[in-house]
């Protein structure tokens, strides 16, 4: 099947619910906030209910079946022509004299009698300038990130995500169709478009990479996250102008490397690992074993440092059961861990380049844990 | 040979900011400060000598740093244990005064699990040879536990929550309770009478949550609901008590507003970085404490309510037209006690809006009073509806009172500040600026505030409307803040 890239551009401002409950009933919290970006899984049942409906055979179990186990890879956030990554957390953006700089986090020994309380066997990063740092660097471009994860020194440019949008709406009484005394609520929603301010907005969307069956077209118009929110769905004509593909200077580096190499993973995408914050296929890594994301049964990695910001949870609406899915935390996105390659072929790891090497085949399907390699 | 021991707990920002009513936002921060408390006496208990706070009954601070003797390491790991331990004392000691049947309606095991995870707690520790490398050690030990918190390592959640609909406040747990079975519920006083914990039957409380609500009901006796507050600025001897069962109402308050302050000290990371030994810090420490416990009288005297004030660090809630003077206060405090500079965010919020939201609104100015060059005061708007608007201004440069004054008399209206915008913006920018004074002018001469002083042109005419249009934004700020109660023709305001 050929692999296609979809663009998802918005009709209107979106809504990425962030699992809490929210109506305009009393009592609740009548606010409902956005997340920056919709979590994989949300983006990948959205792609599914377009194939769905473009094959036009309904959603009978066993087409749902189906469509469950379609793989979709995203979402990445794109604008104008490129795509942007979230910033990685092993660089901290500070300024010093009006000019932005980056701080370089890498792993590093402490000396003898200093020590901190990490999981044992990990290493601290190790902070070299007392700074606060800058907010505003959310997003990096393509370029910055393979700059990065080159391990050169970069100076990304702020930009931010996604605005908020925030309204204030009035419940309405369905049977008198007035307004309802006092039951305001607010949604902050998320435009897809960018810019220092709404006079430089320029248009953004979000794009996702999966195998079409039968080279279809999904439905071109269908409601992405909550509120109903419609949006546009497209097709590009070709995969490697709309996506990030693993640019050459990785890939030349990745082939001078051997065992020893110090490799670094970045995720593009919130992951969804066995032990937490901790991928379980560590230990698994490069002992040949099936069922491991791509390129990781070949390849036998060692854990020595990780920067992971706070869990995120994840949970939703299972509309197969009518009922709230349970709650799961997931490793944010623009995590980085640290790795020594301890046997095999570093360059096998590119397999998973912008592939989800989360721990369960669902999640990966659904998008959790795209990875970027980088080295340090 | 001693170490330096560095110790951060949390959540704090997100764990305090998860409050639906006042009482859970004031039981968050009391918790934190409970476990703080906890960890520095443990740890003082144990023969070390702390530093940050110094005083092992010292309200705030979820950082300690302690000079210790015995393995770093070992009292690290029992810091975290004790913590702990008394988290989940405070949660037994709270729930137990609860009635037995309301009790059983816990979903326990969920419970356990979650108070088991919430806690964050990191250590770092570095060799302090003597007192004279306290300077370089502390920095050492202070990065350490920086490049340590880059990791915030946490263990899947097994909540056995499919289901089961997660928290309002927070999404990271499901709910230990069904609020349809607690809509009665009461929770027991010390002095023996009941007080209701009013759960509404879509608050799908979580355990922590649930905590914060029990602990806030048991200590509400100390706490100002932001309704009242909002009262306040009218009728200053306004108590919550007279409040009682109009919590379903829908009376409306002649004014909604309500203003929350948030205050931090100016560039404190130079300030420590510059003692010399753990005395020389030690004193910083007990002066923050003595500006923490001042900021604890100042404002009560302003009608306000503290919320939280350990450290540089003071969030309050105060009647919109007390707002000014107590953060001005508190200023002046902190520069006369810790020779530094502060600064405040005062943003002013309806009081029906949700708190966690309102919060994020004080948070936020206070970001743009030290964006605005720090030593400053931001006050934010937020009407329901319409975007925010916010001034920033130098404490010297301060120019509020005028101007509430002149509201305050009715010496101007609202009308005023919106005739001022359309001239602006109705004025081209290749008129002259020294005629759009005049202009304005002369719409004041027709106001009773003749001497109101209208900042006068100083350069050309583009950035002299900028000028004016954010006189105009402090112009609709401070008819909010002077508290005056709505005038007729309600529904038209900014």
């Amino acid at each position: 099947m050929p692999e296609r890239v979809l663009e998802i551009h918005a009709l209107g401002p979106l809504l990425f619910r962030d699992g809490r409950p929210f109506s305009a009933a009393d009592g609740t919290e009548t606010a409902a906030r956005s997340l920056s970006l919709p979590l994989p899984s949300t983006v990948a049942g959205f792609v599914r209910t377009q194939v769905g409906l473009a094959e036009g055979k309904g959603f009978t179990q066993e087409h749902l079946q189906n469509l469950h186990g379609l793989q979709v890879c995203g979402p990445l956030l794109a604008r104008g022509g490129g795509i942007l990554l979230p910033a990685p957390r092993d660089a901290v953006i500070y300024k010093q004299d009006e000019k932005p700089q980056v701080m370089k986090l890498r792993p590093f020994s402490p000396p003898e009698g200093a020590g901190c309380d990490l999981p044992e066997g990990l290493l601290p990063l190790q902070i070299t300038q007392d700074v606060k740092p800058e907010s505003g660097y959310n997003f990096w471009t393509a370029q910055s990130m393979t700059d990065w994860l080159l391990g050169e020194r970069v100076i990304p440019q702020k930009i931010a995500g996604l605005p908020t949008e925030t309204r204030v709406h009035v419940a309405m009484d369905p049977v008198k169709g007035k307004a309802q005394e006092g039951q305001l609520y607010s949604v902050a929603y998320r435009p897809l478009e960018m810019g220092e301010n709404p006079q430089t907005y320029q248009p953004a969307s979000l794009r996702v990479r999966l195998s079409l069956p039968n080279g279809q077209t999904p439905a071109p118009i269908g409601h992405l996250g909550g509120e109903r929110r419609p949006v546009a769905v497209e097709v590009k004509p070709s995969l490697s102008d709309y996506w990030f593909d693993c640019p050459e200077a990785i890939k030349k580096r990745f082939a001078e490397l051997g065992k020893g190499a110090r490799v670094r993973l970045v995720l593009a995408t919130p992951a969804l690992f066995e032990h937490g914050w901790k991928p379980g296929w560590i230990e698994k890594s490069g002992n040949g074993e099936l069922h491991l994301p791509r390129g990781l049964c070949n390849v036998k990695l060692k854990l020595v440092a990780a920067a992971v910001g706070r869990r995120e949870p994840v949970s939703g609406w299972s509309l197969r059961e009518n009922r709230p899915k349970r709650v799961r935390w997931m490793a944010p996105a623009g995590s980085v861990y640290f790795f020594e390659v301890m046997d095999g072929q570093p360059a096998d790891l590119l397999e998973s380049w912008l592939r989800p090497i989360s721990d369960l085949e669902q999640d990966r399907k659904d998008g959790f844990g795209l990875a970027l390699w980088g080295v340090w | 040979m001693s170490h330096l021991l560095s110790i951060s707990l949390g959540p704090v920002q997100d764990f305090i900011a998860a409050a639906r009513r006042t009482a859970d936002l004031y039981a968050g921060s009391q918790i934190l400060q409970e476990l703080s408390k906890h960890a520095a006496q443990f740890l003082h208990n144990k023969g070390a000598q702390l530093i940050f706070p110094a005083d092992p009954n010292a309200d705030g601070a979820n950082k300690i740093l302690a000079e210790v003797k015995d393995d770093p390491k070992q009292l690290a790991v029992e810091t975290k244990k004790a913590v702990q331990e008394r988290l989940l004392r405070l949660w037994d000691e709270t729930i137990r005064k609860l009635p037995a049947e309301q009790r059983n309606l816990i979903d326990q095991a969920r419970a356990q699990e979650q108070l088991g995870r919430f806690l964050e707690f990191y250590a770092a520790w570095a060799p302090l040879p003597k007192k004279e490398a306290y300077k370089e050690a502390r920095l050492q030990v202070e990065r350490l536990l920086a490049g340590r918190k880059a990791l915030r390592d946490f263990a899947p959640t097994q909540q056995h929550d499919a289901g089961v609909p997660k928290s309002p406040l927070d999404p990271s747990w499901a709910a230990v309770i069904d609020p349809r079975q607690w809509a009665t519920a009461s929770i027991r006083l010390a002095d023996g009478s009941h007080r209701p914990l009013r759960i509404k039957p879509t608050e799908h409380l979580d355990a922590i949550s649930l905590f914060k609500r029990c602990y806030g009901v048991l200590n509400s006796d100390k706490v100002v609901d932001t309704r009242t507050m909002a009262r306040r600025s009218w009728r200053p001897e306004a108590e919550p008590d007279e409040r009682y069962g109009e919590d379903d109402d829908h009376i409306p308050e002649p004014q909604p507003y309500l203003a929350i302050l948030v205050a931090d000290g100016d560039r404190m990371g130079e300030l420590i970085a510059r003692q010399d030994d753990p005395d020389a810090h030690r004193g910083l420490s007990k002066t923050l404490d003595d500006f923490a416990k001042e900021a604890r009288t100042i404002v009560p005297k302003h009608r306000g309510f503290m919320v939280y004030s350990g450290g540089d660090d003071v969030l309050a809630l105060l009647p919109v037209n007390q707002a000014i003077a107590c953060a001005k206060e508190l200023s002046e405090a902190f520069r006369h006690r810790v020779k530094g500079t502060l600064s405040a965010g005062v943003a002013i919020v309806h009081y029906r809006e949700p708190l966690s939201v309102s919060l994020q609104n004080a948070r936020d100015a206070e970001k743009a009073a030290k964006n605005g060059g720090r030593n400053a005061l931001a006050v934010a708007l937020h009407t329901r509806g319409g975007s925010p608007v916010t001034v920033v201004q130098p404490w010297n440069e301060l120019s509020w009172d005028e101007l509430l004054e002149a509201y305050q008399n009715r010496q101007i209206t609202r009308g005023f500040a919106h005739e001022l915008r359309d001239l602006v913006q109705e004025w081209q920018d290749d008129m002259r600026a020294d005629y759009l004074h005049k202009e304005a002018l002369r719409v004041l001469a027709r106001k009773e505030a003749h001497d109101l002083r209208i900042p006068a042109p100083t350069s050309d005419t583009p950035t002299y409307r900028k000028a004016l249009l954010r006189f105009v934004d402090q112009l609709i700020i401070a008819r909010f803040l002077s508290g005056i109660r709505e005038e007729e023709h309600a529904g038209k305001s900014a």
